[in-house]
């Protein structure tokens, strides 16, 4: 009588043990199956798209970038290492025509981008995938606030590129360029990354909305009209000053004289 | 033999303008050379010529008043040529009625020329006398010649009436060894926080390598508190080069400089981040951030003031000290 019911009561505890295996082989199963079905799909595609994107880049990196950068884009005595600067940097330098260089000098100028969208975002996701850098930013105007654009702009910006992004000459032959010809997503870039000799504002500096706002009041800056006629370049009272002195004032004496003369 | 005499006189002086006495010395204008078109401009038919162009620069004028009216209110603010527009009608309409004022005294007045004798500018004998009188008369009266105390102690109290105007131009700035304290103290106390324009308080971290900021004590960006900008730097590690006795006032490659020039107090912020120059826009001064701010080009001669660092128990920025040196432009009792 003891013995059956001790029969049963292990009989009972195996069936339990048994239904628990079914139960966690069921889980892992599932588990196996919605991975499967979900994740890995996706991310072999995009690994694939993106190890051919950096294996483009290498290859357009390894011709025209390498010279200067290195091989292994580590930098050498004419230029700086690339590692860590980031997508960012390179769509900056790239898009804007700064690089490739045309030739040395105290700093790059702005041209003719020499590569269409599709090489520049390779040579970006090949240096990219050297060491994480700055994303390429995502400039959203409407984010932006024009007023707080404004502020953060002339006390952080405008020393260098004038109230009205019109530039200004630095030391020993180097200039913070005009800002007139900049996309919105080129002085993000710049902001994220400082080119050159340009601070570096990070995100913790700036978070994407003090980002946006600068992108708003520059692109607004650059692109107003000029109600007052002959902008002179947007330098201020210096070229103003110049004009009245040079044209205006001798238009008003040989007014005068031509007066004089006639009375 | 009179007239022969005469005669030859006159050829001997060479004065061939024979100009009468009186005469302003000015050749009389000859009526020929009163208008180009001569003859012409006089009768009653270019008179009504003259008439009519004078009239047409007055209606000019008018009508450019109007588009003036016209411009301002048909055309939209923003409009590139609104404002050029107003400038031309407001021109066009003032030239109009300078110009039909000259036409019409030039073509229409009659041109005579006309010589206003001066009167002679000296005084008669009589005035000149009689003032020299009163002079003699005041001064013997007076007994300013015989009475020498009366008249050095006039000329003393005149001299010392001058003496006031000494410490009135003394007092015109600050002066440089009773009240320089207000030259010489800082806007920073020890354990105020490096805030943004915006206030908020700046952490380590915030900064990357090669970023800079301007920062404020405690939010104060009052303008009575002009002196206070300071730009937060962070350099690479083992960039900065401290000046002896203050390699402790960084905090892990943050400096912190003033931001107001040494030489004339403009804002020196424009700072590049791969040669380290931190440049002022005015005079072109160049200070090398790496090494203390030291000038090294242009007009200033003393470095950018140091502002030592810190952190607070909660990571944020904290001026260590408060500046150790008068901040701004120069001045002659600087120490």
């Amino acid at each position: 009588m003891t013995s059956t019911a001790a029969g049963f009561a292990a009989a009972g505890r195996r069936r339990r043990k048994l239904a628990s295996y079914a139960v966690l082989l069921t889980a892992l199963v599932v588990l196996g199956v919605t991975y499967a079905v979900l994740a890995p799909r996706g991310h072999a595609a995009s690994t694939a798209e993106e190890s051919f994107a950096v294996q483009k880049g290498r290859e357009l990196f390894q011709t025209s970038c390498a010279t200067c950068h290195g091989i292994n884009a580590q930098g050498t005595q004419e230029a700086p290492s690339l590692i860590g600067v980031g997508a960012a940097a390179v769509d900056f330098q790239v898009s804007s025509g700064r690089m490739p260089l045309a030739r040395p000098g105290p700093q790059a100028d702005r041209k003719e981008a020499k590569y269409d969208r599709a090489q520049i975002d390779q040579m970006a996701a090949y240096v990219a995938s050297l060491a994480p850098g700055p994303q390429i930013p995502q400039v959203d105007l409407a984010d932006g606030d024009l007023q707080l654009g404004g502020n953060l702009f002339r006390t952080n910006c405008a020393s260098c590129h004038n109230f009205a992004g019109s530039g200004g000459a630095l030391t020993y032959g180097k200039y913070a360029p005009r800002l007139t010809p900049a996309t919105p997503v080129q002085v993000a870039e710049a902001i994220r990354t400082g080119p050159e000799n340009m601070p570096v504002f990070g995100p913790s500096t700036f978070d994407d909305h003090q980002v946006n706002s600068i992108v708003k009041y520059v692109d607004y800056v650059t692109r107003s009209k000029n109600p007052g006629g002959l902008a002179l370049g947007k330098f201020g009272p210096v070229p103003e000053g110049l004009v009245i002195a040079v044209v205006g004032i001798p238009a008003l004496l040989a007014m005068t004289l031509w007066i004089g003369a006639r009375a | 033999m009179s007239t022969h005499d005469s005669a030859g006189g006159e050829s001997l002086t060479g004065n061939t303008s024979a100009s009468a006495p009186g005469d302003t010395g000015r050749p009389a204008n000859p009526p020929s050379a009163k208008s180009p078109t001569g003859p012409e401009d006089v009768g009653p038919r270019a008179d009504k010529r003259s008439e009519r162009l004078v009239a047409t620069c007055f209606g000019v004028s008018s009508l450019a008043a109007i588009a003036f009216l016209v411009v301002f209110w048909a055309l939209p603010k923003t409009d590139v040529a609104y404002t050029p527009l107003l400038g031309v009608c407001l021109a066009v309409s003032l030239f109009g009625v300078g110009v039909g004022a000259i036409l019409w005294a030039k073509k229409i007045m009659p041109d005579e020329e006309a010589v206003q004798e001066r009167h002679p500018m000296y005084s008669t004998p009589e005035d000149a006398a009689k003032t020299a009188a009163v002079f003699a008369e005041g001064t013997e009266k007076t007994g300013f010649a015989r009475r020498r105390l009366l008249r050095y102690s006039f000329l003393g109290a005149m001299g010392t009436l001058a003496l006031p105007i000494v410490p009135i131009i003394s007092d015109l700035g600050v002066h440089p060894r009773g009240n320089a304290r207000q030259l010489k103290t800082s806007p920073w106390k020890k354990g105020d926080r490096l805030t943004t324009e915006e206030g908020a308080p700046v952490r380590i971290g915030d900064l990357e390598y090669g970023g800079i900021l301007t920062v404020f004590p405690n939010g104060n960006t009052s303008p009575s508190n002009s002196l206070a900008p300071t730009v937060l730097i962070r350099l690479r590690a083992g960039e900065n080069q401290p000046r002896p006795g203050r390699e402790t006032w960084e905090v892990d490659g943050h400096v912190a400089y003033s931001a107001i020039c040494t030489h004339a107090g403009c804002p020196a912020k424009l700072y590049e981040q791969q040669t380290h120059h931190m440049l002022c826009p005015c005079h072109q001064s160049t200070f090398l951030v790496t090494e203390h701010c030291r000038p090294i080009f242009g007009p200033a001669a003393r470095p950018l003031p140091q502002l030592p660092l810190a952190l607070d128990n909660e990571g944020f920025f904290v001026a260590g000290a408060a500046y150790q040196e008068p901040l701004g432009p120069s001045f002659w009792e600087r120490s």
